[in-house]
């Protein structure tokens, strides 16, 4: 059976139109406003030449427009590619070399990100973008034809009537997903439509999702998950709402008004959140589920929410490769540790050495899973898909990269990372890209990248570096170095200027860099 | 009131940042100025938390933008801590 997106909004945009289908900062896009505005808006694509596996891309931060043009170009069966709008020069280069967009809906900025500064910087080297299309309000056309505003865009459209919806077949790509790379090299993931489609309900199943659910969502919405997560409700004809930045009151206060039912954080934002100095004043008994994803989730704050809160606990761990891989719900497994893991009914895991071979239980192996989301590939990136995408009968499965353990009940203990990651709050930030990045200062000889634990935000950046003719160096030089070109999540938290660089960094061996 | 001095409360942001002190005023701006996001933002207000022995909730935090409200919610809101 082939699945379709479209199914379940347009029924719900005729059963429940008035409904709203996503908030954000208050304001709220119905199931029968989206439909209207998506068919016009894919109309406008279509006049602009956007059909079936074309490329859209989106760097806005969240935001119901955002909402609007990823789901008009699935509808034309073109793959949207949302970006991070916190990406600087280097990255968006990349980004945009590698998915060839030729459409792509901006921001002015986002903070202290100047996205359409950058964009007319670049522009020139990518000849496959035939339109920059600038989503503020105030921005006007530049009449060049290239730099248009939103409202331009759209009055192209000449369709009156809602366009045909592509119907994909199993092979079809939904979308083109941005994570960053290790050594500098984004990897933009194939999601499959089909397979996305199938984890989504799997998971809203489980969780029994329904149509009066309200998911709040902490995560952004131009990351996989966040995107996904926010669909589990949208499916079965409830809502969700996300916000434009983190804001703890404002949290709290929407959680009271909407009567959410369901909210999605890390640790770092439960920990800001119950920091809220009348926090036990807020109403939240209409919260019955909370999905703690992306960090490791302390026993305390894990007994907080289920005993004091009376809220179930789902802590997920997944990815953007595969969606919900596995889990530590309160429900069936609250005896047992928040960072011990099991598999869903419906993912399966496989523990292997460097061969692919199972290793025994109480052994470090590689994590590799199986979830009907899976991606197809790493788009133009054949290497990586090979060592990456393994098929064990006839499924695409994924190797995590991730370190695990099996207890003596069968479930799954992270206990470290083959690749140098550092796990910053959410963000996930490889230290050979930063280390790459930083070489390339004329006042800096080498440096080794490294992580610091934080009682808030998990993991910190350390950067050890040896300068040229003992230049000093502050974190503040390197951070005006890094401004503009690569996300501030990848700026180093401090710099230590050292004689001597680690050679021996956690578990890995490693030589230091040198140019 | 903590009665914190704006000199060395913005020696302790330019030790922290690294950026000149001389650089720093109350308007300066956390993300903008100092290239601090906002996880970088609960850390360097932990920082603070801990040098002046002040407790200032992670939430209060989360919405400031400037180094002038930071030096004022310490030293207005700020309470001492048992650490």
């Amino acid at each position: 059976m082939n699945y379709n997106y479209f199914d379940f909004f347009e029924k719900y945009a005729e059963e429940t139109g008035s409904k709203p289908l996503i908030t954000i900062d208050d304001v709220s896009l119905t199931y029968h406003d989206f439909h209207i505005i998506r068919n016009k808006l894919a109309s406008a694509l279509k006049m602009n030449g956007i059909s079936e596996n074309k490329k859209v891309g989106l760097i806005i931060p969240n935001s119901l427009v955002w909402y609007k043009i990823f789901w008009s170009a699935i509808q034309l069966g073109a793959q949207p590619v949302p970006m991070d709008p916190q990406s600087g020069e280097l990255e968006l280069n990349r980004l945009l070399d590698v998915t060839t967009v030729e459409i792509c809906f901006v921001a002015i900025k986002y903070r202290n990100n100047h996205i359409l500064e950058t964009v007319k910087k670049i522009i020139g080297s990518h000849k496959n973008i035939r339109k920059i299309v600038v989503v503020d309000e105030s921005f006007e056309d530049t009449g060049d034809g290239l730099f248009v505003s939103f409202n331009s865009f759209l009055n192209e459209a000449e369709c009156k009537n809602a366009l045909p919806v592509y119907q994909a077949d199993d092979d079809h790509v939904m979308s083109l997903a941005c994570t960053s790379g290790s050594t500098g090299n984004p990897k933009v993931l194939s999601v499959p439509y089909q397979g996305f489609y199938e984890a989504i309900k799997d998971i809203s199943d489980y969780l029994e999702f329904n149509s009066d659910d309200v998911m709040m969502i902490g995560m952004p919405l131009y990351h996989q998950g966040g995107f996904g997560m926010g669909l589990q409700t949208v499916m079965k004809g409830g809502s969700v709402i996300y916000q434009p930045q983190f804001e703890p009151v404002k949290f709290l206060k929407t959680v009271e008004k909407y009567k959410v039912s369901v909210i999605q954080l890390t640790s770092t934002l439960a920990k800001i959140l119950l920091s809220v100095p009348d926090f036990d004043s807020y109403d939240l008994s209409t919260v019955k589920v909370c999905y703690f994803a992306g960090e490791v989730l302390p026993r305390d704050i894990a007994d907080f929410f289920v005993k004091k809160l009376h809220i179930r606990v789902i802590n997920v761990i997944g990815s953007s490769e595969t969606a919900t891989m596995v889990v530590w719900d309160s429900d069936t497994d609250f005896e047992t540790d928040p960072s011990d893991f099991r598999e869903l009914p419906f993912t399966k895991t496989r523990v292997i050495d460097d061969f692919g071979n199972p290793v025994e239980p109480g052994t470090p192996g590689e994590l590799c899973i199986f979830t009907t989301a899976v991606i197809f590939n790493y788009f133009g990136n054949p290497e990586e898909s090979k060592s990456k995408v393994v098929n064990y009968d006839g499924k695409r499965w994924f190797r995590t990269g991730d370190l695990v353990t099996t207890q003596p009940d069968g479930r799954l203990r992270f206990v470290g990372r083959s690749k140098r990651i550092i796990k910053r709050g959410a963000n996930l930030v490889h230290a050979e890209e930063v280390e790459s990045f930083i070489l390339t200062h004329p006042k800096i000889q080498a440096v080794a990248v490294t992580a610091e634990d934080h009682p808030v935000i998990g993991q910190q950046i350390v950067a050890y570096i040896q300068t040229v003719d003992n230049e000093k160096i502050t974190r503040g030089n390197l951070a005006s170095y890094f401004a503009g070109k690569l996300a501030a999540y990848k700026i180093p938290d401090k710099v230590v200027i050292t004689e001597d660089l680690p050679k021996d960094i956690g578990k890995i061996q490693f030589k230091y860099i040198r140019k | 009131m903590n009665n914190l001095k704006w000199d060395e409360f913005a020696q302790n942001i330019s030790d922290y940042v690294g950026v000149e002190k001389n650089e720093i005023n109350e308007d300066t701006d956390l993300y903008s100025d100092l290239c601090l996001d906002s996880l970088g933002l609960f850390s360097i207000g932990m920082y603070l938390n801990g040098i002046y022995k002040l407790e200032v909730p992670l939430s209060t935090m989360a919405v400031v933008s400037k180094v002038g409200d930071m030096y004022r919610i310490l030293n207005e809101e700020g309470k001492p801590s048992n650490g």
